[in-house]
């Protein structure tokens, strides 16, 4: 039995040899590149050009791909096969992350200079991404696997990794601020992973703001107000600039939850105080977003209402700040903005936004409940401007309140 | 150090953009055979003055003045509103900014001090546009806040009117109101109802005032009193996308030119509204 048994593996060494390869050879992946319908074409945060393909090659190019759930991503690749006796073909495979592999295919190698090179081409994956569920891969691995028996054993051949985006419903439709930028898919998706509703996507989006720290997909900071006189005001200048004004900030919290499909109309609030006429003369038209000190009441005989009086000469602001002649009130350091413990605080209009009834202000990552909690908790004082070149100032937050108007970004 | 940071940004801003040809906003104005049209700046709002003798191609006319006044880039998309009459532009400063204050957006802008005053550099030339004091407050915007606060379908335009009045018109949740400052109080009409959902111009031509629709319908109104009557509507084969105007003031004529012979043409203005042109009657 025993000899049986020695002489039937002896056959079975003897034989195996013959059916498998018996070349030396090596594979690699040189570029590999998503489509399909579900495909979310992703901008550059910078010039805002879509990114195309190849998504991924040998020589270090590593752009992501963004689908919408529920939708099937569609994979090709090439591959170099250096060998001196090449196959005429072989079959690739690959097995991917969460089980969302790739299927076989023959491949025919095509001689390139002094090697081979063979082409997957664009195929869908076997399974799709799990519907209505916003995911994260970062990355997406594909284990790319080569066969030269029509798939009966497979030799691991080389491994990609990719960032994946995927969304929890189709994203709002482009306009002409709100497109689908690369940071706002890397801090949508990664701060939304496993979100299925409305509610649970902008709870976990907004938490991004609650630190201060809003980072692009690089790594570097979004300032609020880098600099004291920033001119920017739109999301595509903040991601470009990362030196922004308030209306950014709102903006980049609803491009988070839009890029994941939801709907919210009248999102988008913007508040100034209401043009109430002072005894003085002139009306009310600026706050000032806490902490300011106040000293001498210069002006208290001349407008006793507004008595805290800075006078400037040509400009009050500068990029590090604010320069006044005389200073009745000074700047201090207060509420923190994103990636900035002391940003620009004297203002005519501020950009905020609603969602369900609460109004989120992504520059500070605080919400409110009713617009007149505002001026409570963040204000230190109303302005008014009653001659050139000077602001006028009163502590008494009660001599006026903030307007709103609503519009849906 | 002051403010040369932003001022390199800015100029770096400027140089990227020097040479990309921009959309002419809304008109072209002819006063004493000069035209005046204005692009806009799309980083800082601002508007950027083009100027030149009617007997002129205009597009070879690269140096602009830029101006303290603008419009921000949003959607919906409402070019920059201005008239200009004896030298002196009228506009709503509709720049994005935390310091300009709709409330004071109504500016009045003498060009020839506007061009002299260019050794200003561009941050200098933002914050003017907030700090030059408006000729009236912005009544007009309060009132329709009042009526609603939720903007929806809201344009507005403005023009100078017979005598030095204001025009100016204004919509929001389908409502159009027109409204007339004759430099110490305002009037308006009464709700006109309307269907926008694009950007309107409004036109005056001696004591006609019209509102140009994007699709090109034209409702001609005459105001006596408080009392605002519509003459007349005419549909033209147009629309203010693909269109510009053209605001003769010598002849008190209103035309309008396809975009495109406007971007392609070699010939002066006058040849081109000769050849081009189509008028509009109002």
């Amino acid at each position: 039995m025993k000899k049986l048994l020695l002489l039937f593996l002896s056959i079975l060494l003897y034989v195996e040899p013959i059916w498998a390869q018996d070349f030396q050879y090596s594979i690699s992946a040189s570029q590999v590149q998503f489509s399909g319908t579900g495909y979310i074409n992703i901008r550059q945060d910078s010039l805002a050009t879509i990114y195309t393909a190849p998504h991924w090659n040998a020589t270090g190019l590593r752009l992501p791909a963004g689908f919408v759930s529920g939708s099937i991503m569609k994979v090709g690749a090439n591959f170099t096969f250096n060998c001196s006796q090449a196959p005429d073909s072989l079959s690739i495979r690959a097995l991917g992350s969460d089980s969302i592999n790739l299927p076989m295919q023959t491949v025919h190698l095509v001689p390139s200079s002094s090697s081979f090179t063979c082409t997957y081409k664009d195929t869908l994956a076997t399974k799709s991404f799990i519907a209505g569920t916003v995911n994260y891969y970062a990355p997406f691995n594909f284990y790319w696997q080569i066969s030269f028996d029509h798939g009966v054993t497979w030799i691991n051949a080389d491994t990609t990794d990719h960032k994946i985006y995927v969304t929890r419903s189709a994203p709002m439709v482009e306009t002409a601020n709100f497109k689908y930028f690369h940071t706002v898919l890397e801090l949508s998706c990664k701060d939304a992973k496993g979100e299925t509703t409305d509610t649970g996507i902008i709870s976990k989006c907004w938490n991004e703001f609650l630190d201060h720290v809003v980072l692009n997909y690089k790594g570097d900071s979004l300032f609020y107000y880098k600099t004291f006189n920033s001119p920017y005001v739109t999301l595509p200048n903040l991601l470009r600039y990362r030196n922004a004004e308030c209306y950014t900030f709102a903006q980049l919290f609803l491009a988070l939850i839009k890029i994941q499909g939801v709907v919210r109309t009248n999102n988008y609030v913007y508040i100034t105080p209401n043009p109430v006429a002072s005894p003085c003369g002139g009306t009310i038209n600026r706050f000032l977003v806490k902490n300011w000190n106040f000293g001498v009441k210069s002006d208290s005989v001349a407008c006793p209402s507004f008595p805290y009086k800075n006078t400037y000469s040509g400009s009050y602001i500068t990029p590090s700040g604010y320069v006044f002649t005389t200073a009745d009130a000074t700047d201090q350091v207060g509420i923190n903005g994103q990636c900035n413990n002391n940003p620009s605080s004297f203002f005519n209009n501020h950009q905020i936004t609603k969602i369900d009834g609460v109004y989120y202000d992504a520059c500070y990552g605080v919400t409110f409940k009713l617009l007149t909690d505002i001026k409570t908790t963040a204000f230190d004082g109303w302005g008014i401007q009653l001659s050139a070149n000077t602001y006028n100032f009163t502590t008494d937050m009660s001599k006026d309140d903030l307007q709103e108007s609503i519009t849906t970004w | 150090m002051k403010n040369t940071l932003l001022v390199s940004l800015l100029l770096t801003i400027f140089a990227q953009f020097a040479f990309a040809q921009k959309a002419i906003e809304r008109k072209i104005i002819i006063e004493h055979a000069q035209f005046y049209y204005c692009t806009v700046n799309n980083d800082l709002q601002l508007a950027e003055l083009h100027n030149g003798n009617v007997q002129q191609n205009i597009n070879n006319v690269s140096a602009y003045n830029i101006l303290p006044v603008g419009r921000e880039i949003s959607d919906p998309f409402v070019p920059l509103c201005f008239d200009i009459n004896k030298g002196e532009m009228l506009a709503i400063n509709w720049i994005l900014n935390s310091n300009n204050s709709r409330n004071d957006a109504l500016k009045k802008i003498n060009l020839a001090e506007a061009i002299k005053s260019q050794n200003l550099n561009p941050a200098q030339v933002l914050e003017q546009s907030f700090l030059i004091p408006p000729i009236a407050a912005y009544e007009p915007w309060q009132f329709m806040l009042r009526r609603n606060n939720t903007l929806s379908n809201n344009f507005f335009d403005i023009a100078w009117g017979k005598d030095n009045t204001v025009l100016l018109a204004l919509c929001n949740q389908n409502e159009l109101f027109i409204w007339m400052y004759n430099g110490s109080e305002w009037k308006h009409s009464d709700a006109i109802p309307v269907n926008f959902h694009q950007y309107f111009s409004l036109i005056a031509v001696g004591t006609k005032i019209g509102i140009l629709s994007s699709e090109g319908v034209l409702n001609t109104y005459s105001v006596t009193g408080n009392q605002w009557k519509l003459q007349k509507q005419i549909k033209y084969p147009m629309n203010l996308q693909t269109s510009t105007l053209v605001i003769d003031k010598d002849n008190q004529k209103v035309l309008y030119l396809n975009n495109n012979d406007v971007e392609q043409s070699k010939l002066s203005l006058t040849q081109l509204m000769k050849s081009k042109a189509k008028k509009i009657i109002l």
